[in-house]
C-alpha cells in the first residue's frame, strides 16, 4: 500500500465505476487516484407508482441495488422510500432525466446532487483540502483522511502552479494579434496574425510546466474555443486536460431573470484534473479575486471551476445539501413546502420587508457608524430560524415578535446549522484583519476570504424565501424580517435612551452622534446596551469626522436611504449611492468625483471643509475643460449598459438600441443579461457602440450630454456643502415654504 | 420568493395618485402645499410600515400633523428668540 | 367586469382577462366576500391587500373572510390545489398559468402538472364555486398550455377592456 499525503486538485466521476481524484502531493508530482464511491438516491410516491420504478429500474443495463428503507424528510420526519444504489456515479445524471420522463409523478430525493458535494458530506473533503490517502499498486484508493478543516483561518496553501494566458486585446472590442502565456518559469507570445499560428509552444508549456490552474481572460467565451478549433484544424492535440482520457466539460450560454433582473453566464469550459478560471467569466471576481474564489470552493464545498461561475445562493445551497447529507436528511429536488393559508389581513402584515429609517439630510460631524455582524444571518442562528422549526403549533415554541408563528427551540435547524461555522470564521477573519498590517502577507487573501464569506451570509437571507431553493420557506423568510425589524427599533431606542440622536437606520446599520462624543469609547456604553436588548453582536465601523447624507435628485426635502458620502477619522472616504460607486457611471465623471472627495477629507471638520473650495473649482474646471475641447480620453467616455430587451423590442431609439444595432451589424450579439459599452453621440444614432468594428469620429462626442452627468455628480458632493447651512439642518424643522422653486414668501399670506 | 405585496412607499404613492383629481382642481400654490404634505408622510414611511394598518392613510396623515407641529413649534422658538433680542435691544438703547 | 366572478356553485369557469384589470378584479372579491368567504390561490403575485381593504372600506371582517395562498412554482400550484378541499366556500384562482411559463421546467412536467390541475378543477367544481383567471395570451407565452386550459375549461369567458384616452379631450 502506498501513501500520500497533498491537496485535493479536483473529483469527479470515473467513466466506469467510481470517482477519481487529484491529489497534489507533498512530492511535487501529480497523482490520478480511484476510490469506490457508490450513490443511492430515493424516491417516494404511491405503492404502486414505486413497485413500478422497481421494474423499470431492475431492467436498467446498469447495475443498481434497489431496497425498500426508511430515511428522514425534514419536515415529514421519517418516510418510507425506495432507494437505488450504484457504483458507478457517471450513470446518474442520464438515468435520473429518464426517471423524471417517465415518472414525473414521483418525488425523487439526492437525485441532482454534485458529486463533490456527496463526497464532502462522507469524508468532509472539499477543494484543496490536505488529505492523507492509502493506495493500492493500482491507484486505487483504500482509505482517505482529511487532515485540516475548511473553517480553518491559517493553513498550508498548496503550492499551485498557475498558467495565466491573456489577449493583447479585449476580443469583444477587436479582434486580438497576440497571445501571452505565463508561468512561474516561462513566458511565451503567440502570433495570431499569421496564418497557422504555431499551438506547438503551448503544447510545451502545458506538458512542461504542467499547471494546475489555467487562469485566462475570455477563456470560457473567445480564448478556449478559438485554440480548440485550431487544434482540430492542425491536427495538433492540446492538453488542456491534465486527464489524458477525460473530456473537457462544456456548458452552453445562458440568459434567465431572478430577482428582477435578467442574468448572463457564458458558455463554460471546464477541464479535467486541472483548473480553469476565465476572470471575466468569474463571479464576483472583481469584488474578491482567485483567493476569495478558492475561499467559495473551500467552504461550500463545490469544485473551483463550478463556483467560480454559479452565484453565491448556489453555494449556500450547497452549503445546506452537504449539512443535510451529513445528518442522513433527504435533498428534494425543489422547494416542497407551500405557504400557509393567511387571511388578507395577515399577508400584509407579515409580508414586510426590514426597516429603513430615511438620513437626515445634510452634513454631519463626529458620527458614528455601527453595524449588527451580519445581521440576517445571525439571527436566524441566535433565533434557530429554520424552515422546519418555524410555523410550528408546538405549546414550547417561541413566538416570533410580531408574527402569529412561533419557532422550535429544541434542536437546532438545518439553517443555523450551516451557517453558524460560516459566520465564526468570518467572525475570526474580521478580527484578524483589524490586527493585520495592509503589508503583512495574508492580509490580501484575508480580505478575500471576508469578502467570499459576505456575498454568502448576504444570500442565505434572500435564498429562505427564493422560490427554487430546495428548503425555502415564505414563514423562515418572515421570521427573519421580523426579528430584524424588532433588533433594529431596539437599538433605536437603545440609542435614544442613552441620549443619541439616529441619523439614519439602514437594514443593519445605525448612524448616530451625541455633543460631545467623537471617540471610540465614547460608543462603548451605546454597543453594550445595543447588544444586551438584542442579544446580537455589534461593532463600531468608525466615526466620521463629517459625512453627507444625500437628499433626492428630483425632491430635495426627501432623503433617499443609503445614499452618502463621509470621511472617517483615519482619513478613509466612504461612499455609497453616488457616482463614484456606479458601475455604469464614465469613468471621468466617477474619478472627478473620487478627485473632489479626496481634497474634502482633508478637511477635519464641517468648517474647514469650505476652505478646499477654490482648490475644487480649479480641479473641476480644469476637467471641464478637457471635456469641453475633446481631451478626454474615450475609453474614459464609456457608459456600460446591462441589456435586459431584445432589439426587436425597443420603442423609441434610446442609446443601448443604436448600439445593439451597431453591434448586430458587425454580427455581434449581445445576450439579455450582458453589459455593451458605448459612447454617447450627437444627433442620429445617439450611441457608438464601443465594441463595434469601425473608426470613431471623437468630433461626434455628446459633449453637452457628458457635460450634464458631470454636473449633477460634481453638485451631488458640492450642494452640501455650498448649498445648504448645516447649522439649519440640524434642527428638525424641514417643511418650509420659501425653499419652493420659484414661489415668493408672499403668495402664502392670507389674503 | 417573499415580500411580493406592495411597499409602504407604493401605497403612499398610490394614495397620492387617488387624490389626483383633487390636485388638479387646487391652485397651483396650493398644489405645492399639498406635494409638501405628501413629502412629510414619505418621511415616516418606516414608522407608518411597522404600524402595518391595512388602510394606511390614517397614519399619513398623523405623519403629515407630526411635521405640522414641529414646523410650528419651530417657528414659535423663533419667534421667542427674536422677541428676547429685541427687548435686550430695546433695553440697551434707553 | 362580473362583480361575483362568475362564481357560481357546482361549475368551473375560466376567465380570460386583459392584463390591466388586477384591481378590478380586487375590488370585485371584496364585493364577493362582503357576503362570504372566499378562498383565493394566488399563482400570479397579484394579490394585494390594501386594495382589497380599501374596497372593503377598511372593514377586517370582511377582508379575514378572504384566506389567500400563494404559488410561486407550478408544482406549488398543484400542490396547493391538492390540499383544496370541496366545500361551502367558492375558490378563486389568480393567473393561474403564470407559474407555467416558467421554462427552468420541462415542458413535458409542465403538460403533465397541468393535466393534473384540471383534474382538481374538476373536483373543486363540484363544491361552492371555482373560477380560474388567466391573462390574455402574449407571444411570450407558450401557446400550447393556453390553449389546453381554454378547451379543457367548461365555460369561458373572456373580457376586454377599451384602450384609454392618451391625449386631453380637445374643447373646441
Amino acid at each position: 500500500m502506498n501513501e500520500y499525503t497533498g491537496w485535493l486538485l479536483d473529483l469527479y466521476p470515473h467513466p466506469e465505476r467510481g470517482i477519481l481524484l487529484w491529489l497534489l502531493c507533498d512530492d511535487g508530482r501529480r497523482r490520478c487516484l480511484r476510490q469506490d464511491f457508490s450513490v443511492t438516491f430515493y424516491a417516494a410516491g404511491s405503492f404502486h407508482r414505486l413497485r413500478d420504478l422497481w421494474i423499470f429500474l431492475k431492467h436498467q443495463p446498469m447495475r443498481i441495488e434497489l431496497s425498500r428503507t426508511e430515511r428522514r424528510d425534514l419536515f415529514a420526519g421519517p418516510i418510507v422510500v425506495l432507494a437505488a444504489r450504484m457504483d458507478s456515479p457517471v450513470i446518474l445524471p442520464g438515468l435520473f432525466q429518464t426517471l423524471t420522463c417517465v415518472f414525473p409523478d414521483l418525488t425523487f430525493y439526492d437525485a441532482d446532487l454534485h458529486i463533490a458535494l456527496r463526497h464532502a458530506a462522507k469524508y468532509g473533503t472539499f477543494p484543496l483540502a490536505r488529505c492523507h490517502v492509502a493506495a493500492d499498486e493500482q491507484n486505487v484508493i483504500h482509505e482517505i483522511n482529511v487532515l485540516n478543516s475548511k473553517w480553518d483561518i491559517d493553513y498550508d496553501a498548496a503550492p499551485l502552479r498557475i498558467l495565466t494566458i491573456e489577449p493583447d486585446i479585449d476580443p469583444m472590442h477587436d479582434m486580438p494579434k497576440k497571445l501571452n502565456f505565463q508561468t512561474k518559469r516561462n513566458c511565451i507570445t503567440l502570433d495570431l496574425d499569421g496564418s497557422k499560428p504555431s499551438l506547438g509552444w503551448i503544447n510545451y508549456l502545458l506538458s512542461q510546466d504542467d499547471p494546475d490552474l489555467i487562469v485566462t481572460s475570455h477563456g470560457d467565451t473567445w480564448l478556449l474555443p478559438l485554440l480548440l478549433r485550431l487544434a482540430g484544424e492542425q491536427d495538433q492535440p492540446l492538453p488542456f486536460n491534465r486527464d489524458p482520457h477525460g473530456q473537457i466539460r462544456y456548458k452552453k450560454e445562458r440568459s434567465y431573470f431572478a430577482y428582477n433582473q435578467v442574468v448572463y453566464r457564458g458558455q463554460q469550459f471546464h477541464l479535467a484534473g486541472r483548473m480553469h478560471l476565465d476572470i471575466n467569466n468569474t463571479v464576483m471576481y472583481h469584488d474578491y479575486g482567485i483567493d476569495g474564489v478558492l475561499e467559495m470552493a473551500r467552504v461550500t464545498s463545490l469544485p473551483v471551476q463550478t463556483v467560480a461561475r454559479v452565484s453565491p445562493g448556489t453555494g449556500i445551497s450547497a452549503m445546506q445539501i452537504v449539512t443535510a447529507l451529513e445528518n442522513e436528511i433527504l435533498v428534494p429536488l425543489r422547494k416542497e413546502q407551500t405557504e400557509r393559508t393567511k387571511t388578507a389581513s395577515q399577508l400584509f402584515r407579515e409580508d414586510m420587508g426590514g426597516t429603513v429609517y430615511d438620513p437626515i439630510i445634510g452634513l454631519h460631524e463626529d458620527v458614528a457608524e455601527v453595524d449588527f455582524f451580519s445581521m440576517y444571518p445571525s439571527i436566524m442562528v441566535r433565533f434557530n430560524i429554520s424552515p422546519e422549526t418555524v410555523d410550528t403549533t408546538k405549546p414550547t415554541a417561541d413566538l416570533v415578535t410580531d408574527l402569529e408563528n412561533m419557532t422550535r427551540r429544541e434542536r437546532c435547524g438545518l439553517i443555523p446549522q450551516t451557517l453558524a461555522p460560516l459566520l465564526e470564521k468570518r467572525y475570526k477573519l474580521k478580527s484578524q484583519l483589524l490586527t493585520l498590517s495592509r503589508f503583512d502577507c495574508r492580509y490580501k487573501s484575508y480580505k478575500a476570504g471576508t469578502a467570499a464569506h459576505k456575498w454568502l451570509l448576504v444570500t442565505c437571507f434572500g435564498y429562505l424565501g427564493y422560490k427554487n431553493a430546495r428548503f425555502g420557506k415564505i414563514e423562515a423568510h418572515e421570521a427573519v424580517t421580523a426579528y430584524g425589524r424588532e433588533v433594529l427599533l431596539r437599538a433605536k431606542e437603545a440609542a435614544e435612551d442613552l441620549g443619541f440622536r439616529v441619523l439614519h437606520l439602514y437594514v443593519d446599520g445605525m448612524w448616530v452622534k451625541k455633543p460631545g462624543c467623537k471617540k471610540p469609547r465614547d460608543f462603548q456604553p451605546l454597543l453594550e446596551e445595543v447588544r444586551k436588548r438584542t442579544s446580537l453582536p455589534i461593532a463600531l465601523d468608525g466615526i466620521y469626522k463629517w459625512v453627507a447624507f444625500l437628499p433626492s435628485r428630483r425632491n430635495k426635502k426627501i432623503a433617499v436611504p443609503n445614499r452618502y458620502f463621509g470621511v472617517f477619522q483615519d482619513g478613509e472616504i466612504k461612499t455609497r449611492g453616488i457616482e463614484t460607486r456606479r458601475h455604469d457611471t464614465p469613468a471621468f465623471i466617477r474619478e472627478t468625483q473620487m478627485q473632489i472627495l479626496e481634497i474634502l477629507a482633508k478637511a477635519s471638520d464641517v468648517e474647514s471643509l469650505k476652505e478646499c473650495l477654490s482648490e475644487i473649482r480649479a480641479v473641476v474646471r480644469e476637467r471641464q475643460n478637457a471635456l469641453r475641447l475633446g481631451l478626454v480620453p474615450l475609453d474614459q467616455l464609456i457608459v456600460h449598459q446591462t441589456i435586459s430587451r431584445n432589439l426587436n423590442e425597443y420603442r423609441a431609439p434610446v442609446p443601448a438600441f443604436s448600439a445593439l444595432e451597431q453591434l448586430e451589424t458587425v454580427g455581434k450579439t449581445p445576450r439579455l443579461g450582458q453589459s455593451i459599452r458605448l459612447i454617447y453621440t450627437l444627433g442620429m444614432p445617439r450611441a457608438h457602440a464601443w465594441d463595434a468594428a469601425g473608426n470613431f469620429d471623437p468630433r461626434r462626442v455628446n459633449i453637452p450630454r457628458y457635460r450634464r452627468l458631470f454636473d449633477r455628480a460634481v453638485d451631488a458632493i458640492l450642494e452640501p456643502i455650498t448649498g445648504m447651512d448645516s447649522s439649519w439642518l440640524t434642527k428638525v424643522n424641514q417643511l418650509t415654504f420659501d425653499n419652493l422653486q420659484g414661489v415668493s414668501m408672499t403668495a402664502f399670506q392670507t389674503p | 420568493m417573499g415580500n411580493v405585496t406592495p411597499t409602504i412607499t407604493d401605497i403612499l404613492h398610490a394614495e397620492e395618485t387617488n387624490l389626483a383629481r383633487f390636485r388638479r382642481a387646487l391652485r397651483r400654490e396650493d398644489q405645492l402645499v399639498f406635494d409638501d404634505l405628501f413629502t412629510a408622510a414619505y418621511k415616516h414611511r418606516a414608522a407608518a410600515a411597522y404600524a402595518g394598518h391595512l388602510l394606511p392613510f390614517e397614519t399619513f396623515l398623523l405623519a403629515m400633523q407630526i411635521e405640522d407641529h414641529k414646523e410650528v413649534t419651530h417657528l414659535h422658538r423663533e419667534v421667542e428668540n427674536l422677541r428676547a433680542q429685541i427687548q435686550e435691544l430695546l433695553s440697551h438703547s434707553k | 367586469m362580473n362583480k361575483s366572478l362568475e362564481l357560481h356553485p357546482k361549475q368551473w369557469n375560466l376567465l380570460i382577462l386583459p392584463r390591466q384589470s388586477r384591481n378590478a378584479l380586487l375590488v370585485a372579491m371584496a364585493h364577493i366576500a362582503s357576503r362570504s368567504p372566499l378562498i383565493v390561490l394566488d399563482c400570479g403575485r397579484q394579490f394585494d391587500s390594501s386594495i382589497v381593504a380599501r374596497a372593503a372600506g377598511g372593514r377586517r371582517e370582511i377582508i379575514d373572510r378572504i384566506s389567500v395562498q400563494r404559488a410561486f412554482i407550478c408544482y406549488e400550484a398543484v400542490k396547493l390545489l391538492e390540499r383544496l378541499p370541496v366545500g361551502k366556500t367558492p375558490i378563486l384562482v389568480l393567473d393561474f398559468l403564470s407559474t407555467f411559463y416558467d421554462e427552468n421546467v420541462k415542458i413535458h412536467t409542465r403538460k403533465f402538472l397541468l393535466e393534473n390541475s384540471l383534474q382538481h378543477f374538476q373536483r373543486l367544481s363540484r363544491g361552492a364555486g371555482l373560477a380560474v383567471t388567466i391573462r390574455a395570451q402574449s407571444s411570450h407565452d407558450d401557446p400550447c398550455l393556453f390553449r389546453r386550459l381554454q378547451s379543457s375549461a367548461p365555460r369561458v369567458s373572456i373580457y376586454e377592456t377599451s384602450a384609454p384616452d392618451v391625449q386631453q379631450m380637445k374643447l373646441f
